[in-house]
């Protein structure tokens, strides 16, 4: 009995990015996400690869690395976790950042979600408009009348 | 060159606009306000987004400064948001705003809206309080109610019904009794209380604490007001107590706090008078520390640290035979202690007592203005040796930390200098 539960707490999955490529990840690596755990649920033979269809190998290479690091929290203080999240996010240029946005999403990894966005959230924090679009590559389509309205409607925010 | 270009058109793809809305929302409610506004001017797709936050942030540089004209301050803000379901509210509220004429219609608004947490907090030291409507103390939804520094709530009308059913944590800095024991009856499931006494509002003088599911309680004495209040404890299944005070005088017991499992007792806060320490008022007796201890069997964490200047306190009243309490104890630790006889026969008291005690931390606080500083090093490493030399019945590590001696039972000089040598022979 007890061998069997130890088996099952290092069983093994296989997740299949949408450009086809696999990982194999300990189980307890992978149930950081909500979506593959409800999968594994309803799934028979856990031996066939698991596919996570919108996601990417590179940006899937980035999730597992953080689930791996926060699978076994155990061995860092929160203090080191919470700088290890810091470097992993400043380390990603905003193209990986949106990914592993929408990848978060899909996989619903609350933690990683939360980090992401916080860390999106930051660039835009005290930014003025020109300062956000220039940043984001958003394109302005109001014509200086709108815009001088839209400001008008909410003045205060746009004072120094 | 054709690549070049693809490239740099690949970087210009504007992704974020691109992102589910929900995504979007949930990165603008991590913002203060006026940078959530500020996004409505990017673009046609970012015109209402910032309307749907549930988390409303106006940290002390969203609103202007009071130097600047005040009638800016009457904004339309809260309007214009379309969420009916708020996460938290947070509101940083200059103190020299004598009326935020708008709190009122503020507090109404947002208590419409079904908000889990409101935030309130203000800068301290200030004469004009600012005073909250009452009719935050009848939102439903409620789940935490912070206050901080001199913002206080609107004194009760006769008949006014109170009803906070999903309240678990409170905090309140200026409050008076009644309210407060009005607010108490009427969370059932309040299981975290913050009080702090600097502007305590007082009718009696007397404040008592009974509430059946409270977990984890914090009081503290912060400025000198000219009743001191006094607490009357009565709380069975609380877990954790920070208490910030003059002295222990000041809180009573009464029933079981037998659920108690970490006590933070920080003494020497707040007013101390002459007369006091005269007639015992606040003085520390380690009478009252036992009387605490006997009161609470199951306590694990004990974290004590007495008045800085604790030799004008009265240790004394040293019973001959002790009981024996606090045999649950873990972790101790002891802030400000001196060498008189009275500390040492306490240590060695909490020792005697402690059968699973792993861990009793001193810190010592020999005034050096009384002696120089080779007569320091002598009486630290004398009060060291003594500690180290008490009976030990769990064996447990005993940390000594003072201005010049820094030791601890289990790494005494001889260890650590075997060490030394293994690491010499190895090299």
């Amino acid at each position: 009995m007890a061998s069997t539960s130890t088996s099952t707490l290092s069983r093994k999955l296989i997740l299949k990015s949408s450009d086809g490529e696999k990982f194999e990840v300990d189980e307890n690596v992978a149930m950081q996400s909500q979506t593959i755990k409800h999968m594994i649920e309803d799934l028979d033979d856990i031996n066939s690869p698991i596919p996570v269809s919108i996601v990417t190998g590179t940006i899937l290479s980035k999730v597992i690395e953080y689930c791996k690091k926060h699978a076994t929290e155990d061995s860092d203080s929160d203090e080191q976790l919470k700088q290890w999240d810091k470097e992993y996010a400043n380390n990603m240029d905003l193209n990986t950042l949106y990914y592993l946005l929408l990848a978060a999403n899909y996989m619903e990894i609350k933690g990683l979600l939360e980090l992401i966005t916080q860390c999106v959230a930051d660039m835009i924090k005290g930014k003025s408009p020109e300062e956000i679009r220039a940043h984001f590559n958003i394109k302005n389509d109001f014509t200086p009348q709108e815009e001088a309205n839209i400001r008008n409607e909410n003045p205060w925010a746009f004072e120094n | 060159m054709a690549e070049i270009k693809r490239s740099k058109k690949f970087e210009e793809i504007d992704r974020l606009s691109l992102l589910p809305d929900a995504i979007l929302i949930h990165i603008m409610s991590l913002l203060p306000i006026k940078s959530a506004v500020t996004t409505s001017v990017l673009s046609h797709q970012w015109r209402y987004h910032w309307t749907h936050i549930t988390n409303i942030v106006f940290s002390s540089t969203c609103l202007p400064h009071p130097t600047h004209d005040n009638s800016a301050a009457d904004y339309r803000i809260l309007p214009q948001l379309t969420s009916t379901k708020i996460h938290r509210f947070y509101l940083f509220l200059w103190s020299e705003w004598k009326e935020f004429s708008n709190i009122e219609s503020w507090m109404h608004d947002i208590c419409c809206r079904n908000p889990e947490q409101v935030v309130l907090e203000s800068t301290r030291f200030n004469e004009n309080d600012i005073t909250l409507p009452s009719c935050i103390l009848q939102c439903q939804s409620l789940v935490e109610i912070k206050i901080i520094g001199d913002v206080s709530i609107k004194p009760l009308d006769k008949g006014f019904v109170m009803i906070l059913p999903k309240l678990r944590k409170l905090q309140l800095s200026g409050f008076n009794c009644h309210q407060l024991a009005e607010i108490l009856r009427c969370c059932p499931l309040l299981e975290d209380l913050s009080l702090s006494t600097n502007k305590f509002r007082m009718i009696e003088q007397i404040v008592d604490l009974s509430t059946h599911n409270l977990k984890k309680l914090v009081i503290k004495w912060d400025e000198p007001t000219l009743l001191q209040p006094k607490f009357v404890i009565n709380l069975s299944k609380l877990e954790e107590i920070t208490l910030q005070a003059p002295g222990l005088m000041l809180v009573r017991f009464v029933g079981s706090i037998g659920a108690l499992k970490k006590a933070d007792i920080r003494l020497g806060y707040g007013p101390l008078k002459e007369e006091d320490f005269r007639n015992g008022g606040t003085s520390l007796a380690w009478n009252d520390v036992v009387l605490l201890l006997r009161c609470c069997p199951c306590l694990e964490v004990f974290h004590l640290s007495l008045p800085q200047h604790s030799s004008h306190f009265i240790k004394s009243n040293l019973p001959e035979h002790w009981p024996t309490c606090g045999t649950r104890l873990k972790y101790v630790e002891i802030k400000y202690l001196s060498d008189t006889d009275e500390d040492v026969e306490m240590i060695k008291y909490i020792l005697s007592c402690g059968k699973v005690l792993e861990l009793l931390s001193v810190d010592v606080y020999l005034d050096r203005q009384c002696y120089s500083k080779g007569e320091a090093i002598w009486r630290e490493h004398e009060l060291c040796e003594k500690l180290f030399h008490l009976e030990n019945p769990s064996a447990c590590e005993i940390k000594f930390i003072a201005q010049f001696v820094n030791s601890s039972n289990k790494s005494f000089i001889p260890r650590r200098r075997s060490i030394r040598l293994a690491k010499y022979k190895v090299v």
